[in-house]
C-alpha cells in the first residue's frame, strides 16, 4: 500500500539527490557575464576622472562601456514589455478557448506561430526611420521592439501552458471535488507562473538583437543613448578596426549571455 | 547503385522533386503572394516610375545573397555537428563543437559589419558577404545536428535503425552515410526558420553596410528617407522572401527524413 501514500505530483518530496538541471551551469555564466556588463557599463563614468558623465570617444573601450547603457536598459524595458505582451497573447488564447472554442485559440496561436516565422525585426529600423519626427521618444521604438519578440514568447507560452494543462494532478484535484476557482489557485497559478516567467525570457536575446541591427543601421535609439549597435555600425562605415571591437566584442557578448539565460530557464522547466 | 537495405531505394531519385513541389504549392499563399503584393504595391504606390522594376531586381539579388549562404552554410554545419558526436575530439569534431556553442556570439548583422569593415580595408565583398551570411546558418545547423546525430547513434529508440544495420553487417562508412547522418540532418531543415530569419535582417544589414542594390537596401534607404510608400512593399517582398526559403527548407527536410522513406505509416515526419 506504499504506493498510495505517494505526495500529490504537484508537490513531490525529493528523498534523493536532485541531478543538475540542464543548461543551468551555463545559465549562470550569462547571468554572471550580463551581471558584469551591466555593472562595467554604470561604471564607465568613472573611467573619466571622476568627470561628468560624457562620451569618452578617445577611449573605445570606454566609449564602448558607456554605449552599453543605453542597450542594456533599452533590451530590459523592451524585454518586459515582449515577454508581458506573449505571455497576455497566450492566456488570451487559452481563456478563447474556455470561453468560445477550441478554435479560436488555435487561430489564436497559430497567428502567432505564422509571426514568428517573419522578419519582424526589420520593423525596428522601418520605425526608426519612419517616425523621424519622434527621434528621442524611446517608447514607441520600445513597444515596436517588443512586438517583434512578443509571438514567439506566446507560442512558447502556449505550449508550456498546453502542457500543464493536461497534468494529471489537475485532474486528480478536479475528481477530488475542487472547484475550478480552487484547482486555478492552488494547482494552476503556483504550477503556471514560472514556466510562463521562463517563456517570457525568450524576448530579452531578441529585443537585443533587434535593437542592435536598427541601431548599425543608423535606424535605431536616439545618438544621446548611446548603442553598441550604433556605434558598430559607424566604425563599420569609417573602416574603423579600432573602434570596432569593443562595442562588437561587448554586444556579442550581451547576446550570448541573454541566449544563455533564457535557454537555461526554458530547459529548467522541461521535464524528463 | 545502391545497397539492399540503403534507407534511400533508386525510385527515391525520381520522387525527389515531389515533395519540393508540394511544398512550393503550399507556400504560394504565404510566400509567393507576398512578393507578388510587395511588388504591385510598389508600382501603385512608390513614387519613382520604376520602382517596382527595383524591387524585383532587388528580391533577386537578396535571393542570389541568402539562398547559396544558407545552403552551404546549413552543409557544412549539419556535417560538421554529426562529426562532432561521431569524433568530438578530431579537427571536425573541434569545429562542430565551436559552432554548436557559438550561435549566439555570431549573429547575421554584426557578421555584416565585421564583412563591411573587411571590405572597406579593401577585401573582395562577394565571398566575404556570403561568408557572414553563411556562418549563423551554420552555427544552428550544428547546434540540431550534434544532439540529433549522438540520438541516432545511441542506445534509445531513435538508434534502432543503426543498430540494425550494423547487425546486418554494413560497414561503419555506410551505417553513417545512409541511416545515421539523414536522421541528424532531418531536424536541421526542420529547424531552419531560425537561420532564415538570421540569413534574411544580415542580408539587409550587408546589402545597407555595402550599398548592394538589394531589397533590404530599398527598404533602409526608403525608411531613412521617411517614405512608408517606399519601405513597407519591401518589407511585405521580404517577408514572402523569408516564406519561400522556409518552405524551401522544409521541403528538403521531407526529402531528406528517413521517415517519409520508411515503408510503415508514420505520423511524425
Amino acid at each position: 500500500m506504499a504506493e498510495l501514500d505517494q505526495p500529490p505530483p504537484s508537490h513531490p518530496v525529493l528523498s534523493h539527490p536532485v541531478p543538475p538541471r540542464a543548461g543551468f551551469a551555463r545559465g549562470l555564466s550569462g547571468a554572471a557575464v550580463l551581471v558584469a556588463l551591466a555593472l562595467a557599463s554604470a561604471a564607465a563614468p568613472l573611467m573619466a576622472d571622476g568627470a561628468a558623465i560624457q562620451r569618452l570617444d578617445a577611449d573605445p573601450v570606454a566609449a564602448a562601456l558607456l554605449d552599453g547603457r543605453g542597450s542594456l536598459s533599452f533590451a530590459l524595458l523592451a524585454a518586459v514589455l515582449g515577454g508581458a505582451l506573449g505571455i497576455g497573447w497566450a492566456l488570451l488564447a487559452w481563456l478563447l478557448g474556455k470561453l468560445s472554442d477550441a478554435r479560436a485559440e488555435r487561430r489564436t496561436i497559430a497567428a502567432a506561430h505564422r509571426l514568428a516565422g517573419l522578419p519582424l525585426a526589420l520593423l525596428v529600423p522601418l520605425t526608426g526611420g519612419l517616425a523621424g519626427g519622434l527621434v528621442g521618444e524611446v517608447g514607441p521604438l520600445a513597444v515596436v521592439t517588443a512586438l517583434t519578440a512578443a509571438p514567439a514568447v506566446a507560442a512558447l507560452a502556449h505550449a508550456e501552458l498546453s502542457a500543464l494543462l493536461r497534468a494529471e494532478f489537475l485532474t486528480a484535484a478536479r475528481a477530488a471535488g475542487l472547484t475550478e476557482g480552487e484547482v486555478l489557485r492552488r494547482h494552476l497559478i503556483p504550477n503556471a507562473s514560472r514556466p510562463l516567467l521562463a517563456a517570457g525570457t525568450l524576448a530579452l536575446p531578441r529585443v537585443l538583437a533587434a535593437e542592435s541591427a536598427a541601431s548599425l543601421l543608423g535606424l535605431g535609439l536616439p545618438p544621446a543613448l548611446g548603442s553598441w549597435g550604433a556605434s558598430v555600425g559607424l566604425a563599420a562605415r569609417l573602416g574603423d578596426p579600432v573602434a570596432f571591437v569593443p562595442p562588437a566584442l561587448l554586444l556579442a557578448l550581451a547576446l550570448w549571455a541573454t541566449c544563455a539565460i533564457a535557454d537555461a530557464a526554458v530547459a529548467g522547466n522541461r521535464r524528463p | 547503385m545502391s545497397h539492399p537495405i540503403c534507407r534511400f531505394p533508386p525510385d527515391t531519385v525520381l520522387l525527389m522533386p515531389r515533395p519540393l513541389i508540394r511544398r512550393l504549392i503550399d507556400a504560394v499563399p504565404t510566400a509567393i503572394l507576398p512578393m507578388a503584393a510587395g511588388v504591385g504595391l510598389s508600382a501603385l504606390v512608390a513614387p519613382q516610375p520604376d520602382a517596382a522594376t527595383a524591387l524585383l531586381s532587388g528580391l533577386a539579388v537578396t535571393l542570389l545573397l541568402t539562398l547559396p549562404s544558407l545552403a552551404v552554410g546549413t552543409a557544412l554545419g549539419a556535417l560538421a555537428g554529426s562529426w562532432a558526436a561521431v569524433a568530438p575530439r578530431s579537427v571536425g569534431g573541434l569545429i562542430g563543437r565551436f559552432l554548436a556553442g557559438a550561435g549566439p556570439l555570431l549573429p547575421g548583422f554584426l557578421l555584416a559589419a565585421v564583412a563591411a569593415l573587411a571590405v572597406r580595408a579593401g577585401a573582395s565583398a562577394a565571398p566575404l558577404g556570403w561568408t557572414a551570411l553563411a556562418i549563423p546558418a551554420a552555427c544552428q545547423a550544428a547546434r540540431l545536428s550534434r544532439p540529433a546525430m549522438e540520438r541516432a547513434l545511441g542506445a534509445g529508440l531513435e538508434g534502432g535503425a543503426v543498430r540494425m544495420a550494423r547487425g546486418l553487417g554494413l560497414d561503419e562508412r555506410t551505417v553513417l552515410r545512409h541511416h545515421a547522418l539523414p536522421q541528424a540532418v532531418a531536424p536541421v531543415m526542420g529547424g531552419l526558420r531560425a537561420a532564415v530569419l538570421a540569413a534574411v535582417v544580415g542580408a539587409v544589414a550587408l546589402e545597407s553596410l555595402l550599398d548592394l542594390p538589394g531589397a533590404g537596401a530599398l527598404m533602409i534607404d526608403a525608411a531613412r528617407a521617411g517614405s512608408a510608400a517606399g519601405s513597407l512593399p519591401a518589407l511585405v517582398a521580404l517577408c514572402g522572401l523569408t516564406a519561400l526559403l522556409g518552405a524551401l527548407g522544409l521541403a528538403a527536410r521531407d526529402w531528406i527524413d528517413p521517415a517519409n522513406h520508411s515503408s510503415t505509416p508514420y505520423d511524425g515526419a
